[in-house]
């Protein structure tokens, strides 16, 4: 059964008038959009599920184009509340405040300076018209200080008194700094993701799951900050991830999704040389153990997120397992 | 999971240069984290797998532990590149240290033969390091091409070039260093390309203290690597000191928004009481803008003691002023700000709070700081702004130089806002929807500032038979104001920033003051000059293309500045 009180706006801009072309943007915001209407993810109906993306030598989409996805989404509101707004920009973005950041549309330009949507606009829209009782907003875009520029809030209008609705909202970097895109890999693909983007997405599609099945707000964190900041630190960027939690009801151990299985990967381990080897799990229980001969392989032996030992009589190695490769393959010795 | 686990003891150490500001992790073999700290780690764990994380300087180092014993690890430091040239970073050549050493201890020139400053200025640039590489891609320019030193009026004290610096192009490095006065300077920067803007650093010399400046440079300077550290005039530089490295690794921090110092470091400069002016100076910035829990206090009189130290009158000690009342949660004190602080902190805190409480007037009305406002840099530690003139000389005009110009300008999303200053030296670009290189001849002048803000600016061309477009069109502080206007003010109430205005009965320069992060001046004599160019701006409108104008600048936009408040 879908969440169909579950919706969401998400934005991919590749494609500026006057600001450098990026690469990720569109892909991620496709990616995201795929979580959310996947039946293992968000769950969500897929027209429940705004995508709105640039286009080559284009000016849009226009800020219009958003707040229309956002009123085609209230106009559903029939009186009972609906549950979750997810909401995901990956585009050229600027610092405002320190909670503030300013979203910039594709003809974003020294002229058209205000031509930025604001994230505390649009929160704040959400958060008051109480139309949901969870908003989840994901930034993945630079926040470079910039002074005189007044970002735009939704023109739809709050029609409702103040709720109480919960919200998260996460930069993919800091006040005043700059969110990167590169190379990455999740270990079948290789693509040019925004690195916060990347390791929402590794979140989300398992990595973040904890023992119980679920991924909580906490964990998606938990995951999402080391993750960003090691993709970056892989391309001698540094980024550190942010967060606002407003609790207006849950809390940051509430599952974003539930029920779900810890991502097995498919390790298999070809060892180069004979001997006796042991596999060891993440607290030292043997997984399995016995005499191989060179050439010899383990597997596919199904393992959880976690790190996992392999002795030999002459070394130990480490293999990390990091809940989102479905097949890996270690060659040891 | 078995509960009847064994524990053991496991005991993480950093070790080497830096190692008090290493950050060490220990995540369980679940890849939860388990803990964290600066220098050191113990706990007690159950047998298993754990992964420790050492982060320092943007570098990461890795073990894995098989705790099934009590285990102590300990982690050497990764090598560390710093634009200072100390022995123990990875990137300091031998001949960058050695040459350093000497040019600290003796002046590169003479400003003022009838006095010899108490305090000197001390300048080293370098190439990132010392490879064919970098000799290649210099193609033998000078590492001081387009630097100036300025006193505190922005004269022009001398350039970094020919005989005033020594440099060796072949193994990439210049030296500079002057004996000064104690006081305020300016190092201005002219820029070098459309990515690489003007650029300048105000900077405070203290009587008896040598003020260090190294950066490295390859093909125009690596501001962020910028890091300005101080000794004795007597002791110059030293390649060992021990502290270089801890302030360096600061330093880094706080430029990455980690305020952290440790323990020893606090405590050894309490020790000393305070007598190393930008070690305090830096001390204070961590404690007041440190928001976690500190292993220490700082002592209430420590504004106080560097107060005597610098003079009451110095820029970063009315900030920290104003960021301890922030901190302590007391009434902002009652500081004029007229010069800009060393430490972006300090500025970043003065422009807040002067927005924040308009009627303490913490920045000086028409000062040189209320003109960087909007014009500053946020790539460093260090405030550094667009310039908003060139340095005025002894002819009060700098020679043309074409090459650096266009330097002041920028078409992507800039650290700083463009006012599009030098108004009378730039041209708008009415296919670019930018502002382009300059056409006129780069002769303004040094006393032409706040250009961006309408002040200052040039005689107006009224009477010409064409409309000249007129300075304030490329202000876009200008512009955002009238966005407002535009908008109507029955929208204002939606608009980010002004809601913490007040807008009931309409527009106010406080509203807008808040709302664009700039100073009511500057807002209000935005409006002045708009209202005062009105007719140029309407005559300059009739005549030219509609891309060329912002349609916010009509006629019925700038009359209802009237009724803003």
């Amino acid at each position: 059964m879908p969440n169909s009180r579950d919706y969401a706006v998400v934005v991919g801009l590749n494609h500026y008038k006057k600001l450098p072309v990026l690469n990720g943007p569109i892909n991620d915001a496709r990616r995201f959009g795929k979580w959310l209407t996947s039946p293992g993810g968000g769950d969500l109906p897929v027209a429940n599920c705004k995508v709105i993306v640039s286009r080559p030598n284009a000016l849009h989409p226009i800020q219009d184009d958003i707040d229309q996805a956002l009123a085609e989404i209230i106009e559903a509101y029939q009186g009972d509340k609906f549950r979750r707004f997810y909401f995901f920009f990956a585009g050229h973005g600027i610092g405002l405040k320190w909670d503030v950041s300013g979203l910039c549309m594709p003809k974003w330009s020294d002229i058209f300076l205000n031509a930025v949507l604001s994230s505390k606009g649009y929160l704040d829209y959400i958060v008051a018209s109480d139309f949901f009782e969870e908003a989840y907003f994901f930034l993945d875009c630079c926040r470079n200080r910039k002074s005189n520029v007044s970002p735009l809030p939704p023109t739809l209008g709050v029609v409702k008194d103040r709720g109480s609705c919960s919200s998260l909202i996460i930069h993919a970097t800091d006040f005043e700094n700059v969110a990167g895109e590169g190379l990455t890999s999740n270990g079948t693909d290789l693509k040019i993701t925004g690195f916060f983007s990347q390791a929402l997405s590794d979140g989300l599609n398992g990595a973040a799951v904890n023992a119980n099945g679920e991924i909580t707000i906490d964990g998606l964190i938990q995951y999402v900050i080391p993750k960003t900041e090691q993709l970056a630190i892989a391309q001698n960027m540094s980024q550190r991830v942010t967060y606002q939690f407003n609790n207006g009801g849950i809390d940051m151990n509430t599952p974003i999704v539930a029920g779900k299985k810890q991502l097995a990967t498919q390790l298999t381990i070809t060892f180069k040389k004979g001997g006796v080897m042991v596999l060891k799990n993440p607290v030292l229980e043997i997984i399995k153990n016995g005499y191989v001969l060179p050439g010899e392989s383990w597997g596919p032996i199904p393992l959880i997120k976690g790190y996992y030992s392999i002795t030999s009589p002459e070394k130990t190695d480490f293999v990390e397992i990091d809940g989102v490769q479905k097949t890996r393959n270690y060659e040891f010795g | 999971m078995n509960s009847d686990k064994k524990e053991y003891r496991l005991s993480v150490k950093s070790t080497g240069i830096m190692s008090e500001l290493a950050y060490l992790t220990i995540m369980n073999g679940f890849m939860e984290v388990i803990d964290q700290n600066y220098a050191v780690l113990e706990k007690t764990l159950p047998e298993g797998i754990y992964k420790v994380t050492l982060k320092l300087n943007e570098q990461v180092l890795e073990r894995m532990i098989m705790l099934n014993q009590d285990v102590d690890e300990e982690i050497p430091t990764p090598e560390i590149y710093s634009s200072v040239v100390s022995q123990g970073f990875t990137s300091s050549h031998e001949d960058y240290s050695r040459n350093a050493v000497a040019i600290s201890k003796q002046a590169t020139v003479v400003l003022n033969k009838n006095k010899k400053g108490t305090g000197s200025i001390f300048i080293f640039f370098r190439y990132p390091d010392n490879s064919d590489l970098s000799r290649e891609s210099s193609k033998g320019e000078s590492l001081g091409k387009g630097f100036s030193l300025l006193d505190a009026d922005r004269k022009l004290l001398c350039r970094l070039e020919g005989n005033e610096v020594k440099e060796d192009l072949n193994a990439g490095w210049i030296g500079f260093n002057a004996y000064v006065e104690p006081g305020g300077y300016y190092l201005y920067y002219a820029g070098r390309d459309k990515e690489q803007l003007a650029r300048e650093i105000p900077l405070t010399v203290y009587k008896g203290w040598q003020l260090q400046l190294f950066c490295t440079s390859l093909n125009g300077p690596q501001f962020p690597s910028l890091k300005i550290m101080v000794s004795s005039v007597k002791e110059g530089f030293s390649v060992d000191d021990a502290d270089n490295y801890i302030i360096d690794g600061i330093l880094q921090k706080m430029h990455n928004g980690i305020y952290f110092m440790p323990k020893s470091t606090f405590l050894s400069l309490i020790n000393n009481k305070w007598q190393q002016p930008v070690k305090g100076l830096l001390a204070a910035y961590i404690y007041y803008l440190n928001k976690d829990e500190t292993e220490y206090e700082l002592p209430h009189d420590t504004i106080d003691r560097l107060s005597e130290l610098l003079g009451k009158d110095a820029p970063d000690i009315k900030a920290l002023k104003i960021l301890r009342a922030s901190h302590d949660h007391t009434a902002i004190p009652e500081v004029r700000m007229d010069r800009p602080c060393l430490f972006l902190a300090g500025m970043k805190a003065a422009i807040s709070k002067a927005i924040e409480f308009p009627e303490k007037h913490i920045i000086l009305e028409n000062s040189i700081v209320e003109d960087i406002v909007d014009k500053l840099y946020t790539d460093m530690v260090w405030t550094s702004y667009l310039p908003i003139s060139e340095p005025k000389t002894n002819e009060e005009t700098l020679e043309a130089d074409t090459t650096y110009k266009g330097a002041f300008l920028k078409n992507i999303i800039p650290e700083i806002n463009l006012h599009a200053s030098f108004g009378k030296t730039m041209a708008f670009d009415n296919e670019n929807f930018g502002f382009d290189l300059p056409l006129g001849s780069g002769s303004s002048s040094g006393s032409d500032f706040g250009g961006g803000t309408g002040r200052g600016r040039p005689e107006s061309k009224r009477g010409k038979p064409k409309v000249e477009r007129p300075e304030i069109l490329n202000s876009t502080l200008a512009e955002s104001i009238l966005y407002f206007v535009d908008r109507s003010f029955d929208n204002m109430s939606k608009i980010e920033g002004v809601r913490s205005g007040n807008i009931e009965e309409g527009l106010s320069v406080n509203g807008l003051s808040k709302a664009l992060n700039v100073t009511q001046n500057m807002v209000q004599n935005t409006i002045n000059e708009i209202v005062r160019d009105k007719e140029n701006i309407v005559s300059y409108g009739n005549q030219a293309k509609k891309s060329e104008l912002n349609k916010v600048f009509s006629m019925e936009n700038i009359d209802k500045l009237n009724d803003i408040y």
